[in-house]
């Protein structure tokens, strides 16, 4: 069991955050409490109350630790806390002088409704949107797909003046940190309806500098009924299969 | 007759740069001192001398050393500086002038 007076004197070492103040703080605190109980002892008190009065007489250690404490922050502390106030300040200027507008974190906002898609076109061009969840493996990458929508269009992909439907989906790899806004694919296709079976090449960039393009070969199917509010996108790659509902947009307004 | 704490808590600084300004002397001695001098009517926290002491050197109105008792074990000395005799003069100065507006005061009030 630790003797009363140094289970005082540890308590208030606990407070001293200076460690080369804690050796001549302490020594001192001990030699007055060994000078204390020695003028106890002489008053004839026996030994164990003459050291629990003397500890007593010394008053609360937690308060007396965070005075001495105050009073002994070495130099380098001082500095270290002002360049941590400093460097604090600095942090909170920097976010707040940054235009998040610019950065493309509402990427990782996209709320079902294909916004990325939508970006260049006009919204009255949508016919069907809807969003899928699910991860799809598309070659050697893990993809979720946080838009889908099929786009009434003037322009054939060519180029030619042809009305079409075209699918777009906003592809978003697992492969970027979670802060770096991954790119979006769009995946074009000349459809005269929904319904119908569709198959194309699916080319994707990764990595955003056309260096590193891989593919993969994914068959896209629709199905739809006629006049039906809603169909079903199957994305088929190799043994990954992918399915997910697409609602017309006129529906649900 | 017992002394409200809080009329010393005031007048701590004081009494520390008073005792020193009769010799060097360390931490229990002061307490024990000032113990004899007032009649055990003040009998502070022997805890808050510490910080106090500390503060002091801090400031420079008091210096420490270390000195080795006959009995061997070392003490920390406090000898009060040219800086801690002024300040001493300023706080009797201000103690003074306290004393006599409360005497004022309470002279004035006493009752019929």
């Amino acid at each position: 069991m630790m003797h009363p007076q140094e289970k005082y004197l540890e308590t208030v070492a606990s407070y001293l955050h200076c460690r080369q103040a804690r050796y001549p703080v302490i020594s001192e605190l001990r030699g007055h409490l060994m000078d204390r109980k020695e003028a106890l002892l002489s008053q004839g008190l026996s030994e164990s109350e003459a050291e629990a009065q003397a500890v007593k007489a010394m008053g609360d250690p937690a308060e007396l630790g965070k005075a001495l404490d105050q009073l002994h922050r070495p130099f380098w502390y001082q500095v270290v806390t002002v360049c941590n106030w400093i460097l604090a300040l600095l942090i909170v200027v920097m976010v707040l002088a940054i235009p998040w507008r610019w950065v493309q974190l509402p990427n990782l906002l996209l709320p079902p409704g294909a916004v990325d898609v939508l970006m260049e076109t006009d919204e009255s061009e949508v016919l069907w949107e809807g969003v899928c969840r699910e991860k799809q493996i598309l070659g050697d990458y893990t993809f979720s797909i946080p838009a889908v929508a099929l786009i009434r269009s003037q322009y054939a992909p060519d180029g030619t003046e042809q009305p079409t439907c075209c699918l777009r989906l906003v592809l978003r790899s697992d492969h970027w940190k979670a802060w770096i806004p991954s790119p979006a694919l769009r995946f074009d296709a000349a459809l005269e309806s929904p319904a119908g079976t569709l198959q194309d090449e699916l080319w994707y960039d990764p990595y955003g500098d056309s260096e590193s393009l891989c593919s993969a070969v994914c068959q896209i199917q629709l199905e739809a009924e006629e006049d039906a509010d809603w169909f079903i996108l199957t994305l088929e790659h190799g043994e990954h299969v992918l399915n997910f509902p697409i609602s017309r947009k006129e529906a649900e307004s | 007759m017992s002394a409200d704490k809080t009329l010393l808590s005031g007048a701590t600084k004081l009494l520390v740069l008073s005792l020193l300004s009769s010799g060097d002397k360390y931490g229990y001695e002061m307490i024990a001192e000032l113990e004899a001098r007032s009649d055990q009517t003040f009998t502070l926290k022997e805890g808050t001398l510490y910080p106090i002491l500390h503060g002091l050197e801090n400031d420079g109105a008091v210096k420490a050393y270390e000195k080795t008792a006959p009995s061997g074990r070392s003490r920390r000395y406090y000898h009060i500086t040219k800086k801690g005799l002024r300040i001493l003069e300023e706080k009797k100065q201000e103690w003074s002038t306290f004393s006599e507006k409360v005497n004022a005061v309470i002279s004035g009030c006493s009752p019929a």
